[in-house]
């Protein structure tokens, strides 16, 4: 079915990035263009709360991946890595001396996403309580205009062939526990940061 | 419809070309996953004339229900098959390694992969979303672990795992490895020369787009939280061992070797907040002076950490160190065996005037030796440009390296020195906790070693983390590290507060259900009483570890010196177990599965002809001397007191005590019907 798809539709950018589930990042990872961290219509951006995030602490990470699966865990009761609202930084394969991490949402004050989607405030929309940029699974149609969206390359937001649904993160906004993958990291190298300690 | 499982085998054969799927289910959950799984899928596949190079001999990799998940060090996989390590019988065995193959093969759709046949021509397979294909491998034959694992990440993407043999692998060393990256081996066994054997140079996984269920997320998370607390508790800061003591963060890329610490599997433990040894260490800065340049200069893990002081001497010259297990990791060599079995055993022909050259080379060892630790002056200080040269004539069988590319005992044969093997090697494997050469334990802690010794397919070294490192080093009496040793106060190996031998005794008598457990050390009328519940308890505890999975160091929690009874987590694996998976056993029930999965193990080696006789062919090892300087009346095992120990536990299986067969009623109460049925119609069913 995916090479149905890939066939039938050219490997768009959003294609490559679906069917890689745990995408390979390249030389830029984390990187991001400045350019696009201006929002497109500054005017709107203005209107939209501030989100949390998941701070990620390089010098605590262990890069043992346990945030991803439990993740994957309780958002989809089932773990595999295109569930998962975290990807995966897998590059040094045995050459080089790079760190294998996990590549979180930022949950940006602009959201490129959230102004790709073409449902929005139906598919992806703003959470009032935590300010998170997530997406209401019942109304995804699967279009991938928000990972399309994304600014970073590796894109954030994940993608479930099979559900034809974007996975992005919600800081686990209505999990009494707070974000699992904060509470399953021991390091310590995952904290939640609320939107009013967001600089 | 349980969780935790794939719920697909698949089998190739390689002699054929042909392919199938069979059904998890038909295993699970009664043996569990990882080697219970295994057990059975080689029973199911070999019969009485199966040896380590027959076609039918199954390679199977096997992952397991809570593999991929959250739970802490679960990101590991499992070889089973007739090793060809095995002396004078290649019995089989497992090996178990981390990283991220276990995982990926769930996600590339299968629970395991038996593999039987071999190939005319160099093969790799390669499972993804588009199923399971057997590609040439042809251009990657010859390649070291690491360019071939490297030209197939280019190949197939870098999110691949790849499990792989080195040239050794290639060339039938029968303690070749199989590799998985830089940090990750399946080292006891030689199951790298049953891929050479197969001519199967790899297998790659490509994660695709199966998913694997929970059963209970929530509660998954909850133990994956409890547990990981109690794997490395508050207060735990360092492992007070000399060369350990690296802090995790603050050297990161910036010490004399540019240190850097990174889990070495999927869901691995990471020592908590705390400094610790169990994350691997990457050296990107050693000198790479035999190994070449182009990778990371060197990997310190589990066993490899033991190599600089095996090697030469001490800690100091971790240039050299790390070095030698990058080589050994490149060539596919166990370098647990190099340097803790077959340097031993020359240190021992050298005390007695024999093998003065090696390769032809005059070698002078260390003569205070063999043994080290914290001894550093009986290390057996092979010379490292020999040492290097030897491994390459082993790997490629090189002259004098074939004889030594066939292991220690078979190599003694050829060279008229096997009466010194047994001092060294017992069923073809080197010391490993066993209170004599390497690791200084107390007695009677060594007899109950010293059974499992006598009844397993190799070393058993999964029930020896479990029981001999963990209730060794938790004693206040024996706390064998830093300041404070042997006083109250005292910390264990783990860096967690002592228990005093009594609290361990008294804490002993509830885990195994016997008063005199864990007795016997200051009291000796008492160090040959109970222990066969010691060594049965622990073999369960060891297959529970390999099918679950989980690390097999790690596991069971045994003590903790703030709890009320001393007693840390006995069901820990369970709770994980029943959250993926969605059943609701009990620790009796997961005991029970664990011993189904023993007895299939029995049963296999009872096949290819264990009798009782090879169970005591350990005797005479035990019977040297105990290496800790304890004063005690005796350190040398009790032949007639052994004896009734092995008759007790053979009773306490339901085994057949003149032979040591399994009977018909315990295979029956088991639910092994057929395995009965199997032995029966051999003849060796008791």
């Amino acid at each position: 079915m995916v090479e149905d798809k890939k066939k039938s539709q050219g490997l768009s950018r959003r294609q490559f990035v679906a069917g890689a589930g745990a995408a390979v990042a390249g030389a830029a990872v984390g990187g991001v263009m400045a350019s696009q961290l201006v929002p497109r219509k500054a005017e709107a951006a203005a209107g939209i709360p501030k989100s949390g995030h998941i701070k990620w602490d390089p010098d605590k990470c262990a890069s043992c991946g346990r945030c991803l699966m439990a993740c994957a865990a309780y958002r989809e009761s089932a773990v595999a890595p295109q569930l998962s609202a975290i990807k995966w930084a897998e590059n040094d394969f045995l050459y080089g001396f790079r760190f294998r991490k996990p590549l979180l949402c930022k949950q940006c004050d602009s959201p490129e996403c959230y102004y790709a989607c073409p449902k929005k405030d139906e598919a992806l929309c703003i959470d009032s309580a935590t300010g998170a940029r997530y997406i209401n699974k019942d109304k995804c149609t699967g279009c991938g205009a928000c990972i399309e969206a994304c600014p970073f390359d590796v894109p954030r937001i994940n993608f479930d062939n099979e559900s034809n649904k974007a996975i992005k993160c919600d800081l686990c906004k209505d999990r009494p526990g707070g974000p699992v993958c904060v509470e399953v990291c021991d390091k310590g190298a995952l904290t939640f940061v609320p939107k009013e300690g967001r600089v | 419809m349980y969780g935790g499982y794939v719920g697909k085998i698949l089998r190739v054969d390689l002699s054929t070309g042909r392919m199938r799927e069979l059904s998890t289910w038909r295993y699970v959950p009664d043996f569990i996953g990882g080697i219970g799984l295994g057990y059975k899928l080689l029973w199911d596949e070999t019969n009485e004339n199966t040896t380590e190079w027959s076609p039918e001999n199954a390679l199977i990799f096997a992952s397991g229900p809570c593999c991929g998940t959250p739970v802490p060090t679960s990101g590991r996989a499992e070889v089973i098959g007739i090793a060809p390590q095995g002396y004078p019988i290649p019995w089989a065995a497992v090996s178990g390694f981390g990283g991220d193959f276990g995982p990926k093969l769930k996600f590339a759709g299968y629970d395991a992969i038996v593999i039987v046949g071999k190939a005319a021509k160099p093969k790799y397979l390669f499972l993804s979303d588009d199923g399971a294909k057997i590609l040439d491998g042809e251009f990657l034959w010859g390649m070291t672990s690491y360019t071939t694992q490297d030209a197939l990440a280019a190949k197939h993407g870098e999110d691949v795992a790849v499990v792989c043999c080195g040239p050794a692998g290639e060339n039938r060393v029968r303690w070749a490895t199989v590799q998985s990256r830089s940090e990750n081996a399946a080292g006891q066994g030689g199951f790298g020369a049953l891929m050479g054997d197969k001519k199967l140079k790899a297998v790659v996984v490509k994660p695709g787009s199966h998913k694997v269920k929970i059963a209970n997320p929530e509660k998954l998370i909850k133990e994956v939280v409890k547990v990981s607390a109690e794997i490395s508790p508050a207060g735990q800061t360092k492992i007070p061992v000399v060369g350990h003591d690296i802090p995790f963060s603050a050297t990161k890329g910036k010490g004399r070797y540019g240190v850097r610490h990174q889990s070495c599997a999927y869901s691995a433990c990471t020592g908590g907040g705390n400094v610790t040894w169990d994350l691997p260490r990457y050296f990107s800065k050693v000198p790479m002076k035999y190994t070449g340049d182009g990778s990371i200069s060197g990997v310190m893990y589990c066993v490899g950490n033991c190599s600089p002081w095996l090697l030469n001497n001490d800690w100091g010259n971790t240039e050299l160190g790390v070095e030698m297990n990058k080589l050994c990791d490149q060539l596919g060599l166990n370098v647990w065996e190099m340097f803790a079995g077959m340097a031993w055993f020359w240190q021992n022909c050298q005390n007695a005037g024999k093998l003065p050259r090696i390769l032809g080379e005059k070698i002078e060892l260390n003569k205070n030796g063999p043994g080290v630790y914290p001894k550093t002056e009986q290390h057996a200080d092979v010379p490292e440009e020999f040492a290097v040269r030897f491994m390459r004539a082993v790997a490629y069988r090189e002259g004098e390296g074939d004889i030594w590319a066939e292991g220690t005992p078979r190599a003694a044969d050829a060279l008229g020195l096997s009466e010194y093997v047994w001092k060294t090697h017992k069923h073809g494997y080197g010391p490993h906790w066993d209170g004599r050469h390497l690791h200084y334990v107390h007695s009677p802690v060594w007899i109950v070693s010293a059974l499992g010794w006598a009844t397993q397919g190799r070393d058993p070294y999964d029930q020896q983390h479990g029981y001999v490192e963990r209730y060794t080093s938790h004693v206040t009496e024996w706390a064998p590290y830093g300041e404070g040793q042997g006083k109250k106060g005292a910390k264990s190996w783990f860096d967690t507060e002592t228990i005093s031998y009594r609290e361990a005794c008294k804490a002993g008598a509830k885990i195994y259900g016997a008063p005199h457990a864990n007795d016997g050390w200051d009291n000796p009328e008492f160090s040959y009483v109970d222990k066969e519940y010691v060594a049965t308890w622990h073999e369960k505890r060891a297959i529970m570890k390999s099918s679950v999975p989980v690390c097999d160091r790690q596991f069971p929690l045994l003590y903790n010196a703030k709890k009320p009874d001393m007693i840390e987590d006995l069901d820990a694996e369970v709770r994980f177990f029943n959250a993926v998976v969605g059943t609701n056993w009990t620790l009796d029930d997961m005991h029970k599965a664990c011993e189904r999965a023993f007895n299939v193990m029995r049963a296999l080696h009872v096949r290819q002809g264990r009798t009782r006789a090879h169970d005591e062919s350990v005797i005479p090892y035990f019977q040297q001397p105990a290496r800790f300087p304890d004063e005690q009346p005796s350190q040398e095992l009790d032949v007639r007191k052994f004896r009734d120990l092995l008759e007790r536990y053979y009773k306490l299986h339901g085994w057949d005590t003149a032979t040591g067969q399994p009977t018909k009623a315990k295979l029956i109460e088991l639910g092994l019907r057929d395995v009965a049925d199997g032995l029966a119609k051999i003849g060796k069913l008791s």
